[in-house]
């Protein structure tokens, strides 16, 4: 009689390094999946310094905090933002939930959950570095999408990522973004520096080797700092630059690579 | 006769518990309890004694006297849910006797049992009694260790994987072999909320590699995050020929 529930895709997006553009493009790739149509939210992962509520201009009263505290109900603290999509904030300057904590090492799993039953889309916009926090909203997703950015600390970090998820979460599968690139040959330098080491220093004989796959890029554009400033959406205030079309090619090509339900562990 | 049970009390706790006090008795004596009618309980308190040694007796492994996988399976489930709410580190170390179908083939039955009587015995010797040992399988035991300081783990492991290898074993005939054992250590993750057969399934795994490394040695997770290396940081910036 009832309708076959759906189940999200869960998307952890990190990068290891902070400033590298990660809250924002989780924010418009969100947007321009939500434009198609999806149920998207956007789950604040940087729980000590959280800032999706500044770049999307939502302004909950509840947070993920009070959530998780069970000081009120998870339906309080999501706030509808642009585009139709839906936001999850966190506190900034939580001190608290910078570090793990027993009531959110064992309320988020049960929140993600019941979440997956509503959305097509959970996407966890973690914290940068390898914190506790941040390897455990990543164990939660089923996929792991870094953002990196041709610097060499930003391709040192994503690689650090990469490595410490697939050595202590046995994750094989990872998707790369690369942001603020020049131009796509420097975006498929990174690309291919990475899948090369990895290649060469992840692999350990008989297992299932670690697949990066390469998603895409999005160009260093001017109109993506004028956005922030703005607090809207670069898909919103000028869906034409070069930066908001790529971010839609890239939305085009997460809904149409498969999903790998795979969790590093479960609860 | 008032040393012994009634029949009244054996017909009431046959239609209360469904419990045959007599087998219940003699499954007792067998296993080496002292014989509580024989220490002149009666009536209520045979009773608690009786259930009480029945209780132990289904957690136990017959043969070695240590838990049985039942009995382990609880304990692990409990403690991980300890563990991850009082935040202390939990490790989970799995053995498994080298070549044991052999010393069965070559020395018969009777010597592997004493083999694993031994073994269950010098490795409770070396645990704490915080700790919980277990028959895991035929020639598995498994040991759950709360709250122990992850640094000090392998330590722990080696010295587990010493006690049994650095000393030889008497069997019943009085021959003495050598046995060693190979260790899979596993510990809970800060990160992580583990189920039990996650954890179980990542120590099996360093078994496993203990075992094709060679047997009668230890392998550990890596107990620190693995840092970049310098060869790895060149390799991400050197262009090859090709790109």
């Amino acid at each position: 009689m009832s309708v076959a529930p759906t189940h999200a895709r869960t998307m952890a997006i990190t990068s290891g390094k902070g400033g590298v553009g990660k809250t924002c493009l989780t924010a418009n790739l969100a947007w321009a999946l939500a434009r198609t149509g999806r149920r998207v939210l956007i789950i604040d992962a940087d729980l000590g310094l959280a800032n999706l509520d500044i770049v999307l201009n939502v302004s909950p009263t509840v947070t993920l905090h009070e959530v998780i505290s069970g000081a009120c109900a998870l339906d309080d603290a999501i706030v509808p933002g642009p585009g139709g999509l839906h936001v999850l904030a966190a506190a900034s300057g939580a001190a608290d939930y910078a570090r793990m904590t027993t009531d959110l090492r064992e309320r988020l799993p049960e929140l993600v959950q019941t979440l997956e039953g509503r959305y097509d889309y959970l996407l966890f916009d973690t914290g940068a570095g390898l914190s506790d926090v941040v390897l455990y909203t990543a164990s939660l997703a089923q996929e792991v999408i870094i953002v990196a950015t041709p610097e060499p600390t930003s391709m040192t970090d994503a690689y650090a990522t990469i490595k410490v998820m697939a050595t202590t979460q046995q994750r094989r599968r990872f998707s790369l973004i690369v942001n603020q690139a020049p131009d796509e040959p420097q975006a498929l330098f990174v690309s291919n520096q990475l899948q090369s080491v990895i290649a060469r220093f992840l692999s350990d004989g008989g297992r299932a080797p670690i697949e990066l796959s390469y998603l895409g890029f999005v160009p260093d554009d001017p109109a993506m700092p004028r956005a922030i400033c703005r607090r809207t959406p670069v898909m919103e205030t000028a869906p034409a630059s070069p930066a908001a079309r790529a971010i839609q090619a890239l939305a085009q090509s997460l809904e149409t690579a498969e999903a790998t339900p795979t969790k590093a562990f479960s609860a | 006769m008032s040393a012994t049970p009634t029949q009244s009390d054996e017909a009431h706790l046959t239609g209360v518990l469904g419990v045959d006090l007599t087998e219940a008795l003699r499954l007792a004596r067998q296993a080496g309890y002292p014989d509580p009618v024989a220490q002149g309980l009666k009536g209520q308190a045979l009773v608690e004694r009786v259930l009480s040694i029945l209780c132990e007796l289904s957690s136990q492994d017959g043969l070695t006297g240590v838990a049985n996988a039942r009995h382990f399976r609880a304990t692990l489930d409990r403690e991980l849910d300890r563990a991850g709410r009082t935040q202390e580190p939990l490790a989970l170390i799995l053995t498994d006797i080298d070549h044991f179908k052999t010393i069965n083939d070559t020395y018969g039955h009777p010597a592997g049992d004493q083999v694993l009587r031994v073994i269950a015995r010098r490795l409770k010797d070396n645990l704490r009694p915080m700790d919980t040992i277990a028959r895991y399988g035929g020639e598995e035991f498994a040991m759950i260790l709360p709250n122990s300081a992850v640094i000090s783990l392998p330590r722990v492991a080696e010295r587990l994987r010493q006690c049994i290898a650095n000393e030889p074993m008497t069997l019943p005939d009085r021959t003495t072999i050598q046995v060693t054992a190979s260790l899979g250590l596993a510990s809970s993750l800060p990160w992580a909320v583990l189920s039990a057969s996650a954890l179980v399934e990542r120590a099996d795994r360093h078994l496993y590699l203990a075992k094709s490394q060679g047997r009668n040695r230890v392998s550990c997770e890596p107990q620190t995050v693995p840092a970049v290396s310098t060869a790895e940081r060149t390799a991400l910036f050197q262009r090859s020929p090709t790109s």
